[in-house]
C-alpha cells in the first residue's frame, strides 16, 4: 500500500474525529443525542440517507458483482432502492415522522399506546441492526486488511473504537455529519471514475466495446441469464429489498431528524436523487469499465490467476487503472469512509432503541430523567459496540451477504407490516401488531435457516426445506396476515384515533 | 384526501410494475432475451434500459413530491 493510501486513511480517520469532537460540543440533550435536535435540513438528511445506500457494499460490492457476472445480478440490487425510497416518501416519511419523536417505538405507542409494544420494537430494532453491524464489520474487516495491510482483528476493533467514539460522544449529529461528508466524497469518487473511464476509452461505445472484448462472456454480459435465481427466489429478493427499506430502523430513525414532515419529505426526494445519479453511474459506466480496464492485467492478478483481493477489489484496482496509486489512495480512503458511516448510523439505531425503547420500559420512572437515558445511551453503544466486534470476529468466516439478507427479512417481516397497519389500520390491536411481528420475525429466522444457505451449505444436507434464500415473499404477507387475524379475533377494537397532530 | 389517496395508489402500482423489470434476471435462463445485448449507438440495450427505469424512478419521486401525493394530514389540519 502506498503512502498516498496511508496518508488518505490517516486523513479520514482524523476528519472523521475532528467532526465527532464537534458534535460533542454541540450535544447536550436527549434530542441532540437520538436525533441531532430535529435540526437536520432537507439537504443535509437526503445526503445522510443516501449515504446508508451508497455503502461499501454498493460501491465496492456491486462493482465487483458487474465485474463477475455483468449487469444481470446488479440491475436487481441497483432498482429496488430507487423504488424502495419513492414508496417511503409516498406511504411512510410524513406520517413517521408526525408520529414519532426519537424512534419507531415512539411511533408504535403513539396509536396503540403499549409499552409492551415498545419494548417489542426496541428488542426488534436491535436484532436487526446488530445482524447487520455483525455483516458490515466482517466485510469491512476484510475490505481493509486488503486495502490497508491491517490484520483482520485489527481492523474490526479499529472501526469498532472509531464507531463507539461517534456515536457514544457525538451522537446522532456526529454519525449524520460523517454521513454527509462520505457521501459527498463517494459521490465526487464515482462522478470522477466514470469521468475518466470514459475519456479513457474514448466515449461509451469504446468503453462497451473493450469490455465485451475482454470478457469471455463477450456481449452476454449484457444480457439477462447469469445470476441462474430461480423466479421466486428473484421476485422474493426484489420485494425483500424494497419493503425491507421501509423497516430498517437506522433508515427510518433519519426521518426524525428533520423538524418536520414537509423537510421529512424534501430529505427523501433529495436522497432518490443523489441515489440514482450515483447508481447510474455505477450500472452503465463504473461497472463496465471495472472489465475494460482491470479484466486480465496481469499487475492486478495474485499468484493463482485471480484478481488481487477477490472481485470486491475492481473498483480500487480500477481506481489505479485510470489515475494512479494517488486516484487509488483517495477512492481507498473513500471506501474506508463508506464503512465507518454505515456502521456509526448502526450503532446509533441500536443506542436509541436501548435507551429510550428498551429501558424506558424496564425503567418507566427513569424514563423522565434525560441525563440518565443519555448515559443509558453511551454505555449501550460501547457495550453493542463490543458485542458486535466479538461476533465478527465469530463469523468472520461465515458468508457476509448471508447476514445482511437475514437483517434485510426481518426488517421486511418484522418491521415494514406493522408500520404500515400502525400508520393506517385503525383496528389494529396491541395483540395484533405484537402476534404479526412475531410471525414475521419467527419466520423470516425459521426460512432462512430451512433455505439453501444455512440447511444445505452450512448444516449440509442434501437438499434445502424452503426453496430460497430469501423468504420476505412468504413472510411479509405472514405477518400482515397474523397480526389483521389477531387483531380481528381480539374482537376489540376500541377506535384507537388515528394519529392526530 | 380521496385524491391523495388514489394518487398513491396508481403510483404504487406503476412502481411495482417498474419492479418487475427487476425480476427480469429470473425469466433470464429460460428466455435469454439476446435482443437486450443489441448495440444501440453502440450502448447495449439492457445499460439504456437500466438507465430509463432510474431516471423513470428518479422522476416518479418528483412526482409524488411536487403532484402532492403524500399523505399529509397535518398540513391539511392546519389549514
Amino acid at each position: 500500500m502506498s503512502y498516498v493510501a496511508i496518508s488518505c486513511f490517516l486523513v479520514t480517520i482524523a476528519a472523521s474525529l475532528l467532526i465527532t469532537v464537534w458534535a460533542a460540543r454541540r450535544s447536550r440533550s436527549r434530542a441532540d443525542f437520538f436525533v441531532a435536535g430535529a435540526k437536520v435540513t432537507s439537504l443535509q438528511n437526503g445526503l445522510a440517507i443516501s449515504g446508508d445506500f451508497l455503502s461499501a457494499t454498493t460501491f465496492l460490492g456491486l462493482t465487483g458483482m458487474y465485474f463477475t457476472s455483468g449487469i444481470d445480478p446488479v440491475a436487481t440490487f441497483l432498482i429496488s432502492p430507487l423504488i424502495g425510497l419513492p414508496l417511503m416518501l409516498l406511504w411512510i416519511a410524513g406520517p413517521l415522522r408526525r408520529a414519532g419523536k426519537f424512534t419507531l417505538g415512539d411511533v408504535m405507542t403513539s396509536r396503540l399506546g403499549s409499552q409492551s409494544l415498545r419494548l417489542f420494537s426496541g428488542v426488534t430494532v436491535v436484532i436487526i441492526s446488530i445482524i447487520y453491524l455483525v455483516g458490515q464489520l466482517v466485510g469491512a474487516g476484510s475490505l481493509i486488511s486488503i486495502m490497508f495491510g491491517l490484520q483482520f482483528p485489527a481492523a474490526v476493533i479499529l472501526v469498532g473504537v472509531l464507531m463507539t467514539l461517534y456515536v457514544a460522544l457525538g451522537g446522532m449529529l456526529a454519525a449524520t455529519w460523517v454521513q454527509i461528508v462520505k457521501a459527498v466524497l463517494l459521490i465526487a469518487a464515482v462522478a470522477g471514475i466514470a469521468a475518466l473511464a470514459l475519456v479513457q476509452a474514448g466515449g461509451p461505445a469504446a468503453l462497451y466495446a473493450r469490455a465485451a472484448a475482454v470478457h469471455p462472456q463477450s456481449l452476454s454480459l449484457f444480457q439477462p441469464g447469469a445470476s441462474g435465481m430461480s423466479l421466486f427466489s428473484s421476485a422474493s429478493l426484489m420485494f425483500g429489498m424494497v419493503v425491507g427499506i421501509m423497516g430498517l430502523p437506522h433508515l427510518l430513525i433519519r426521518i426524525f431528524t428533520v423538524p418536520d414532515e414537509k423537510a421529512a419529505r424534501g430529505s427523501m426526494v433529495g436522497a432518490v436523487t443523489i441515489v440514482a445519479f450515483v447508481f447510474a453511474l455505477l450500472g452503465t459506466v463504473v461497472g463496465p469499465a471495472s472489465i475494460a480496464f482491470v479484466l486480465g492485467r496481469s499487475e492486478y492478478l495474485d499468484a493463482a490467476g485471480l484478481l488481487r483481493g477477490g472481485a470486491n477489489m475492481a473498483s480500487i484496482h480500477l481506481s489505479q487503472a485510470l489515475g494512479g496509486p494517488m486516484l487509488m489512495g483517495i477512492v481507498a480512503a473513500v471506501a474506508f469512509a463508506t464503512i465507518l458511516a454505515a456502521v456509526s448510523g448502526l450503532v446509533i439505531a441500536i443506542a436509541t432503541a436501548a435507551a429510550h425503547d428498551i429501558y424506558g420500559v424496564l425503567a418507566p420512572k427513569a424514563e423522565a430523567n434525560e441525563r440518565r437515558e443519555v448515559t443509558v445511551f453511551r454505555v449501550s453503544a460501547a457495550g453493542m459496540a463490543a458485542v458486535a466486534v466479538v461476533l465478527a470476529f465469530a463469523f468472520q468466516h461465515e458468508n457476509v451477504a448471508l447476514l445482511t439478507a437475514l437483517a434485510l427479512s426481518v426488517a421486511a417481516s418484522a418491521n415494514f407490516p406493522i408500520l404500515v397497519l400502525v400508520l393506517y389500520w385503525p383496528r389494529l390491536t396491541t395483540a395484533g401488531a405484537l402476534a404479526g411481528g412475531i410471525a414475521g420475525l419467527v419466520g423470516s429466522v425459521v426460512l432462512i435457516v430451512l433455505g439453501p444457505a444455512v440447511w444445505v451449505k452450512i448444516l449440509h444436507h442434501a437438499a434445502p426445506l424452503f426453496p430460497s434464500d430469501y423468504p420476505a415473499l412468504v413472510t411479509v404477507p405472514l405477518a400482515f396476515v397474523t397480526a389483521v387475524a389477531v387483531s380481528r379475533l381480539e374482537r376489540a377494537p376500541k377506535a384507537h384515533p388515528a394519529p392526530q397532530v | 384526501m380521496a385524491r391523495v389517496r388514489a394518487g398513491q395508489v396508481v403510483i404504487t402500482a406503476l412502481l411495482a410494475v417498474v419492479a418487475l423489470a427487476g425480476v427480469a434476471p429470473a425469466v433470464g435462463p429460460t428466455l435469454r432475451p439476446v435482443w437486450l445485448r443489441a448495440m444501440v449507438g453502440g450502448v447495449p440495450l439492457s445499460a439504456w434500459l437500466l438507465l430509463a427505469i432510474i431516471v423513470a424512478l428518479l422522476f416518479a419521486a418528483w412526482i409524488i413530491s411536487a403532484g402532492g401525493f403524500q399523505d399529509s394530514r397535518a398540513e391539511e389540519t392546519d389549514r
